[in-house]
């Protein structure tokens, strides 16, 4: 195993209104290395943005509490002052969002803008960087590239933005690239093509990535390692292998069961899960799952189940599960 | 332009087991400039004659890049957006020119499922108003009974009679998304157009809708057009489907034929594209990437539509001849678009090779 680069230890967020205390993220552990591709599963509201918001430094100020540790390159990323995370920001960590029209600039034109990150990263000339500049975009599938670059954002469809946000991200040849969602908003045929991208990049600079998705399919497709969340836990993690043949949370298992496979033979009824991801517990009281979760029992009402392997699984695949399926 | 020289032939001649019939169905948008007087500069094709038929009790998937008219088909088969070519015939009787009372009736029998459940319903509306609203427009009568009958579609898609009280914000996204099932089904229609009926649901609540949807079909025998981006939703839901680009079908054919061959280089790419929640089937498959973006539908490319990204363009026809859909030999139920379909299915027209991604295993 290579030494991570990044490593989230018992991270925890709450966030505090006049009312309401909401536990967004709630003791998540994980890491990655150099050239690794970790993918972050799990259903709206679950707290996978709220993670990497956190160890990006780009939750509010107010009302918000972040616990736990976050150590890049053996730094403490929670306690840097802001002036130093903007600069690793921009350095050596990058992000891309699903949203591309809300972190562009939308009156710079799309070349100046990814030549600009080179500046500010390289000893170059303003020249040097548009050349260059064009060559990324063209590598990140944006045709005609040296026209578009004096494109404005709102001139480029979704797919080609996020194209050119991916090409902002490597222009500053981050160590790790952060991406939440980074293909939801875009056709199959053009996610296929972004995707494609970031493997290449992943297996070609060796930069640490963590993929963050709603998407089963992406997943099975790209991510070395696994980790499956529900109500701001961790509830499986694995390696991609591991986790599709033997899913042993009974979420990870049902979600798996609910949706529809193209290469399967037709007529096969779907399973679905019931209830919403709405009904659920405190980790405090019980399984959040137990409400919908068709194996629950009185042994799953306990606090904080663990997050631990089980004896007929590998000891890398820890569950956080009483009564696991069937390995 | 060049007129198509035939219309495009449909897999056999109607029949009465079609419930719906749609010729050649055009609707082009004005593109408009000026200040003072508005010119048209232009159409935007958004649908530019598409021709199918949908069987009595089935179920028809329409899929297709965002943008290549799928709304727009389906919201001008229900003349929610008037068509400006072709016709709908719903029943063996034709919606094309139906105005005032008798397009209120032709409309009763049909319905439209939203994709946003929230944007559909109008917020300040109690549950109970949405769902007697279409009933006391088609089928007046005393408020006691249209309440009842509400309760009963509301139990039907499985939500409590206590929801007719609440309002829409009330509800999660699947709830919201069976309550406008149920306000589409109240009026008993024949055809249900459902459009991304479960793409803003969260993956575990989607197969709750999908089955209802099938439930319903079943109980009263309707007849589906289900769009939706997810092909995999669109495959277990529909047994025929018809795969749009830049305003035409391109390919039609029975949903699990299409998965096991695609004929159409789009369909290929399409079906290469859709990741399969499984390592094992991704680490074996090859993907045919596309170049570029969708080509604007008010200027589409000369000749074949898709010639500009087609992974597998030759240098004679494909810029210069339109294709039309017509039916391939040895592959019956099916219709393709593309001069090449049958050197394709053959294997002797390939893809060009810098545009095949091996898979590689990851670990
Ligand atoms: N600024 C905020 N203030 C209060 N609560 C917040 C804030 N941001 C997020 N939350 C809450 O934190 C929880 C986790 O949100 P998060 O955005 O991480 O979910 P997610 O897993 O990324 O979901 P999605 O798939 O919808 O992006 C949610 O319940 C959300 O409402
Ligand atoms: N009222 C309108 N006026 C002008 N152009 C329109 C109008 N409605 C749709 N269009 C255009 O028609 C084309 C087809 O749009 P449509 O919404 O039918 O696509 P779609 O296949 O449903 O896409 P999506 O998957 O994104 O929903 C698009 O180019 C769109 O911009
Ligand atoms: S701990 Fe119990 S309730 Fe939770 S997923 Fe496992 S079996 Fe279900
Ligand atoms: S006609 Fe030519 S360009 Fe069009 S789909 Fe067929 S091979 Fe491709
Ligand atoms: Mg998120
Ligand atoms: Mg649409």
């Amino acid at each position: 195993m290579r030494e991570p680069l990044l490593e989230i230890d018992n991270l925890s967020v709450t966030f505090r209104r006049r009312r309401s205390v909401t536990r967004a993220v709630d003791g998540v552990s994980y890491s990655v290395a150099p050239g690794e591709i970790v993918g972050v599963v799990g259903e709206s509201g679950s707290g996978k943005s709220v993670t990497v918001l956190a160890l990006m430094g780009l939750l509010p100020d107010r009302g918000v509490e972040v616990t736990g540790q976050v150590r890049y390159n053996g730094r403490d990323l929670l306690s840097l002052g802001d002036s130093e995370m903007a600069k690793l920001r921009g350095r050596e960590i990058a992000m891309v969002f699903q949203d591309p029209i809300s972190s562009l600039n939308p009156v710079v034109p799309i070349g100046v803008q990814v030549s600009e990150v080179l500046l500010a990263h390289t000893k170059t000339t303003r020249k040097a960087a548009m050349a260059e500049s064009v060559d990324l975009l063209r590598r990140c599938g944006i045709p005609d590239p040296d026209r578009r670059l004096k494109e404005y954002p709102h001139q480029l469809s979704g797919g080609m933005r996020q194209r050119a946000l991916i090409a902002m991200a490597l222009a500053c040849k981050p160590k790790l690239l952060i991406c939440d969602e980074p293909t939801t908003a875009l056709d199959v045929t053009i996610q296929a093509q972004v995707l494609e991208l970031l493997k290449e990049l992943v297996t070609d600079s060796g930069t640490a990535m963590i993929m963050i998705t709603h998407d089963l399919g992406v997943v099975a497709g790209l991510c070395d390692q696994v980790n499956v969340m529900y109500s701001g836990r961790i509830v499986e993690a694995a390696p991609r292998g591991e986790l599709f043949a033997h899913p042993r949370h009974r979420y990870t298992h049902g979600l798996l069961a609910s949706i529809p496979r193209l290469d399967l033979p037709r007529g096969d009824p779907l399973h679905p899960i019931p209830g919403t991801p709405r009904d659920t517990v405190a980790w405090a009281k019980a399984c959040a799952f137990a409400p919908r979760c068709m194996h629950a029992t009185d042994d799953c009402v306990r606090p904080d189940l663990p997050l631990q392997p089980l004896p007929d699984s590998p000891p890398d695949h820890p569950v956080r599960c009483v009564h696991p399926a069937e390995a | 332009m060049v007129e198509p020289v035939e219309t495009p032939p449909v897999a056999s001649e109607p029949d009465r087991d079609d419930l719906l019939v749609v010729e050649n169905l055009q609707v082009h948008f004005p593109i408009k400039r000026g200040l003072v007087f508005d010119r048209t500069v232009g159409h935007v094709k958004a649908v530019d004659g598409v021709s199918l038929r949908v069987r009595r009790g089935s179920t028809y998937g329409l899929v297709g890049e965002s943008g290549c008219g799928k709304s727009t088909f389906g919201r001008a088969v229900l003349r929610l957006e008037e068509p400006t070519g072709g016709t709908v015939m719903l029943d063996g009787e034709s919606v094309t020119g139906l105005k005032g009372e008798a397009l209120r009736q032709a409309r009763r029998r049909m319905q439209m499922v939203f994709q946003d459940p929230l944007a559909s319903l109008d917020p300040r509306q109690s549950v109970q108003s949405l769902m007697i609203e279409p009933l006391r427009v088609h089928q007046p009568a005393p408020n006691d009974q249209l309440v009842a009958r509400a309760a009963e579609m509301l139990e039907l898609v499985g939500m409590p009679r206590a929801a007719l009280a609440k309002y829409p914000h009330e509800f999660s996204g699947g709830q919201r998304q069976r309550i406008g099932i149920a306000r589409a089904m109240i009026l008993n229609p024949e055809l249900v157009i459902a459009d991304e009926p479960v793409s803003a649901l969260d993956v575990s609540v989607q197969a709750q809708v999908i089955n209802l949807l099938e439930k319903l079909q079943r109980e009263f025998g309707l007849t589906y057009i289900v769009i939706a981006h997810d092909l995999a939703v669109v495959r277990h839901i529909s047994d025929v489907v018809g795969v749009m680009y830049l305003g035409q079908m391109v390919e039609e054919a029975g949903s699990d034929d299409l998965y096991a061959q695609p004929l159409h280089p789009y369909t290929i790419a399409l079906m290469s594209a859709i990741p399969i929640p499984d390592p094992e089937v991704e680490d074996r498959r090859e993907r045919i990437l596309l170049r570029g973006d969708l080509p604007s539908p008010a200027n589409p490319p000369s000749g074949c539509r898709f010639h500009t990204r087609c992974p597998y363009r030759q240098p004679t026809r494909c810029d210069t001849d339109e294709p039309h859909l017509r039916e391939i030999e040895g592959h019956p139920g099916r219709r393709v678009s593309c001069h090449w379909a049958e050197q394709i299915a053959s294997g002797e027209v390939q893809p060009m090779d810098s545009l095949v991604v091996e898979a590689v295993a990851a670990d």
